[in-house]
């Protein structure tokens, strides 16, 4: 006999319900971004299993009820079968404050009093008092509602087919930019209603020393509304500098379907070999393309073509041996390869139409620049555990990348390692390693740069060349098996050696210290705090094309600093009193943020090669510092009235604090100015209170 | 007779009382002193060379604690021809127990995990959790680190709904080494994670994949973000290469205290990439935020993306810019 024959057949499972209040101060959107914590009856979780027949039944809702709802249920038999269904809401709040003149919100036209219009466009300063009085409050927000099924069929042991659906639909409004040109600065709510259908399906073959699987992946992205057309706040009629419309494009549907198989094959000596291919493609739905313009003013030249054509291969592959015969060596070495082919046919623009407003010829035309990708990448580590349980290793990486209209051609990444753990019975765990990076360009084509404008000596800094650096270690001491603690330490450098614009160099430092402490089956407390630091240099000059231009005495840099304190307590106290729970916690996370600018040399920056000279820009006024600080605080009491019904009572204390010099309500201190309409999607703080009773009923 | 005078441990009267509660459907059969021929078994250390196969009921006798986690889990299933509990129980894992049973003070008579190498910890496991999204596990990031399958996971001690966790939270268990990175889920702009909506392995497979960083889609990091935001997948007309190279050039997918998570503030982010003339060569600084006199569009609220507000691509025939 074994145990699960002595497993109860019957329903088990348990609801938690209650009501809960909130006394809520500031931004009641931010404390609910992703998450519904309204006010009365609340229906937190459901649970309910049973096993009948030799299936295993399992039933569960989360936040019944409420907009961030779940519900989940399967079915298994453990032998062939596992099916699978959940159904998920997952609300994006963000703002209850938004003002806005549109009507239509949500849909693909957004339209403007044209009393309105013409009121401001006589008077450009009414817009402020206009937007005063007629301006209405919505919520900006979306929400995704996700249906997942999947099935897991084991017709033998030795076959699985596993078939996954999942259909996301999405809906709502999100804040875009808007602008009718250069001073202008209009937000609109762009509408957000798509759905996204995935499908993939795999077959699995295990009987040793084989692993081999075949798939198929198809997803459907398709968009309602693929350009928005929406009102000049300022202008009631077109026309040929600005219009009294303009029109946007959005995400355009596509599709992407792919396939790809897998052999593993365990050879002697702990070893195995793997091989993996992959092939895809990736489509635009065909739309058609939109107008150069919505101005009826302008007239514009025919389009060279109605569609965009997209569609780019993806291919990729995989190769992998990993070899462990005994503790003195241990192998792996890899090979991987991935293509990204972009088809999407060129595309002439002979006249471009900025914010719909006049055309301008461009001579010669401007292509588009359909961009590619090839990887390949060569792993190859080592390590050995010749005492003990310290094991050392050694590992090389060779990355290679050929792109398509980017300034370099190709670039190479050497990354040697070392790395260094220690595992030992039970007390004591270390793990470090080092890094050492050089990627390197080929191809450079500065006239890339020039031909935009663009300064020739700005490198990009995501394929610019790069000497990195970078160290980790992570250890834990566990003296008992009841107390462990650990302290992390990371650190690195990213040097762009020969970016005379652009990110200069980055580093980070971070330090950790948790412990948990254990006492016995009913207790335990941890306690961790963990410090960041991130800096950036970046450069760049101040100039118009002309003299400016090549003047490097107007060259300037911003230094950035990140830093981040974070904090988190948490106590579990099971039977603190007869019959009584309790379970704390404390989460704290202080973000600050500085950006200096540096004007003339930045010392112990500078490049070797540059002569360093004296500044001619004015000295640049400090910007403020920023701040985000989220703390929060529970405390749960749960009181055990009978084995089957308890009574709990729980209290959260939430707050975020926020200064940005971008984006709070001090930045921002009108929505309607001068040429800006905003609607108003800030940061704001808040300090939330949310008490709950609850009743547990268990069966 | 010499048996039945020695006083029984509180565990083993408990076991009596359910056995006469509850009385087996079937008699209890004799465990096979060997496992049948063709079953699929780890393999067994050197000290327990030469020991048999003692049963449930022998392990349990000392090892009743054992029971309720092991019994309520797939692990204990006798309908799964994969689990423990269809082969030969307790010792499927812990190898054959007569030696130990005879006498438990001899250590390392019985396969006890906390004190072996994670090779061999991880042997035992992928004895059976070798296919699916385990069939990566050799030669991935974490093996290649010695992490074992108890550094995360516990048979008989798991404290998480699903997947037989260390910690509640998934996201728990992997802060012990990534502190830093699940640091940022506590930031103003971050993935639903701490809402319980996403988890680490959404987007994550820890027991390795085919893609780079783990991940648990496609075939690069673009492919990965754009499987749910597929609304930047593209292919578009005119296409902004850094986002189509990876979305982390310019997002940081674990969280930061920029808006749309942004690794660092606009206009601060664009223009390490766009110096050229202008106005992406400008300083913005204190005198031109928004809270100031003469303000600059280009700083305050949307920052660049105010016109730039396509800046994952674009479809319109004047996209070049990304401002329609």
């Amino acid at each position: 006999q074994t145990a699960a024959e002595e497993t109860p057949t019957g329903w088990v499972g348990l609801i938690d319900f209650g009501v809960r209040a909130t006394n809520l101060d500031g931004d009641g959107a931010r404390f609910e971004r992703y998450r519904d914590l309204g006010d009365g009856l609340f229906l937190e979780r459901v649970r309910a299993s049973r096993e009948a027949k030799g299936w295993l039944l399992d039933f569960g809702g989360d936040h019944v009820g409420r907009r961030d709802q779940r519900f989940t249920a399967s079915a298994v038999d453990p032998a062939r079968l596992r099916a699978s269904f959940v159904w998920d809401q997952i609300p994006m709040l963000l703002s209850r404050s938004t003002r806005s003149l549109y009507s239509g919100i949500g849909t693909g036209v957004l339209s403007i009093d044209d009393a309105l219009q013409s009121q401001v466009q006589a008077t450009p300063s009414a817009i402020a008092p206009v937007f005063a009085q007629f301006g209405r409050v919505f919520d900006t927000k979306t929400r995704r509602h996700i249906g997942r099924g999947s099935v897991e069929y084991s017709p033998t042991e030795a076959v699985t087919i596993t078939t996954n659906y999942r259909r996301t639909n999405r809906e709502g409004t999100i804040p875009f930019g808007g602008s009718f040109g250069h001073s202008s600065l209009v937000e609109i709510p762009a509408p957000t209603e798509h759905t996204l259908s995935d499908f993939d399906a795999s077959a699995e073959y295990v009987r040793d020393p084989v692993i081999v699987r075949g798939g198929y992946t198809g997803s459907w992205f398709h968009n309602d509304v693929t350009n928005v057309v929406f009102d000049n706040p300022f202008r009631a009629t077109d026309i040929a500098a600005t219009p009294s419309r303009g029109r946007l494009t959005l995400a355009p549907s596509n599709s992407f379907i792919g396939v790809n198989g897998m052999v593993s094959v365990k050879l002697p000596r702990r070893s195995r070999a793997m091989a993996y291919v992959s092939t895809g493609m990736l489509q635009d739905a065909g739309d058609a393309l939109v107008p150069q313009t919505i101005n009826s003013a302008n007239t514009t030249a025919p389009l060279e073509r109605q569609t965009v054509e997209g569609e780019a291969r993806t291919s990729s592959v995989n190769l992998r041996f990993t070899s462990r015969p005994n503790q003195f060596a241990d192998v792996t070495v890899s090979y991987r390869s991935y293509d990204y082919d972009n088809r999407t046919p060129v595309f002439d623009m002979t006249q471009r139409v900025s914010y719909d407003n006049a055309p301008a010829a461009v001579t010669p035309p401007a292509e588009t620049e359909p961009f590619g990708v090839t990887r390949h990448t060569f792993d190859a580590d080592f390590r050995t555990t010749p005492f003990g349980r310290s094991t050392a290793g050694v590992g090389f990486t060779r990355n290679s990348e050929d792109r398509t209209h980017r300034i370099f051609e190709a670039t190479t990444d050497n990354v040697f390692r070392v790395t260094f753990d220690t595992v030992t019975r039970q007390w004591f765990t270390l793990r470090s390693k080092y890094e050492h990076a050089q990627r390197r360009g080929e191809g450079l084509d500065e006239t890339l740069l020039t031909s935009i404008g663009e300064q020739s000596k700005l490198r990009h800094f995501d394929i610019a060349n790069r000497d990195r650096d970078r160290v980790t270690l992570i250890g834990s001491v566990t003296p008992t098996g009841f107390l462990n603690a650990s302290l992390t330490f990371a650190a690195g450098k990213d040097d762009y050696l020969e970016s005379v614009f652009g990110l200069r160099d980055n580093t980070h430092r971070v330090y950790g210290a948790g412990a948990d402490y254990v006492v016995n089956d009913n207790a335990s407390f941890g306690v961790s705090y963990s410090y960041e630091r991130y800096k950036a240099l970046q450069r760049s000059r101040q100039a118009n094309p002309g003299v400016q231009f090549d003047d490097p005495s107007r060259n300037w840099a911003a230094d950035s600093t990140d830093l981040t304190h974070a904090v988190l307590v948490n106590a579990e106290i099971l039977r603190i009193a007869e019959k009584l729970d309790l379970r704390a916690s404390y989460d704290f996370s202080r973000g600050r943020a500085r950006y200096n600018y540096i004007t003339g040399p930045v010392a112990d920056r500078t490049l070797p090669e540059e002569v360093p000279v004296p500044t001619s820009l004015p000295t640049p006024t400090e910007l403020p510092p920023t701040l985000s600080e989220f703390s929060r605080g529970t405390v749960d009491l749960i009181y055990t009235l009978t084995s089957r019904v308890s009574i709990g009572v729980s209290y959260w204390y939430d707050r975020y604090r926020v200064n940005d010099f971008t984006l709070d309500v001090d930045a921002n201190p009108e929505l309607a100015r001068g040429q800006a309409l905003l609607m108003g999607y800030l940061y704001r703080p808040y300090t939330a209170n949310t008490g709950w009773l609850r009743l547990l009923y268990h069966w | 007779g010499r048996e039945e005078q020695q006083p029984q441990k509180p565990q083993q009267k408990e076991q009596q009382k359910l056995q006469q509660k509850e009385p087996p459907k079937e008699p209890p059969q004799q465990p096979p002193t060997a496992p049948p021929a063709g079953m699929r078994l780890p393999p067994i250390s050197k000290s327990q060379e030469g020991a048999t196969y003692v049963g449930d009921e022998t392990c349990l006798t000392c090892h009743e604690e054992k029971k309720q986690s092991y019994a309520g889990s797939m692990h204990g299933r006798t309908d799964h021809p994969r689990a423990p509990g269809a082969k030969m129980g307790c010792e499927t894992c812990h190898g054959p127990g007569s030696k130990h049973a005879e006498d438990e003070t001899i250590p390392g008579l019985i396969r006890a995990f906390v004190k072996e190498p994670a090779r061999e910890v991880n042997g035992t496991c992928l004895t059976c959790h070798e296919r699916g999204t385990h069939a990566l596990w050799e030669g991935s990031v974490h093996d290649s680190r010695n992490l074992s399958c108890s550094t995360c996971h516990s048979v008989h001690s798991f404290k998480s709904e699903h997947a037989q966790l260390k910690t509640v939270r998934e996201m728990d268990t992997c802060r012990s080494c990534h502190r830093d990175k699940v640091a940022k889920v506590d930031r103003s702009g971050h993935m639903p994670l701490r809402e319980g909506k996403m988890e680490c392995s959404t987007c994550h497979n820890p027991h390795g994949s085919t893609s780079v960083r783990q991940l648990r889609k496609g075939d690069s990091i673009a492919e990965m973000c754009t499987s749910c935001h597929a609304d930047k997948r593209g292919p578009y007309l005119w296409e902004h290469a850094p986002s189509r190279d990876g979305c982390a050039t310019c997002h940081d997918p674990h969280g930061s205290s920029n808006e749309r998570m942004l690794v660092t503030k606009p206009p601060i982010l664009c223009q390490r990439c766009h110096v050229g003339t202008r106005h992406p060569s400008t300083i913005y600084d204190g005198a031109v935020i928004g809270s100031a006199p003469a303000p600059s569009i280009r700083i305050y609220a949307r920052s660049c993306v105010t016109c730039h507000s396509n800046i994952h691509g674009s479809n319109h025939p004047s996209g070049q810019r990304f401002i329609r």
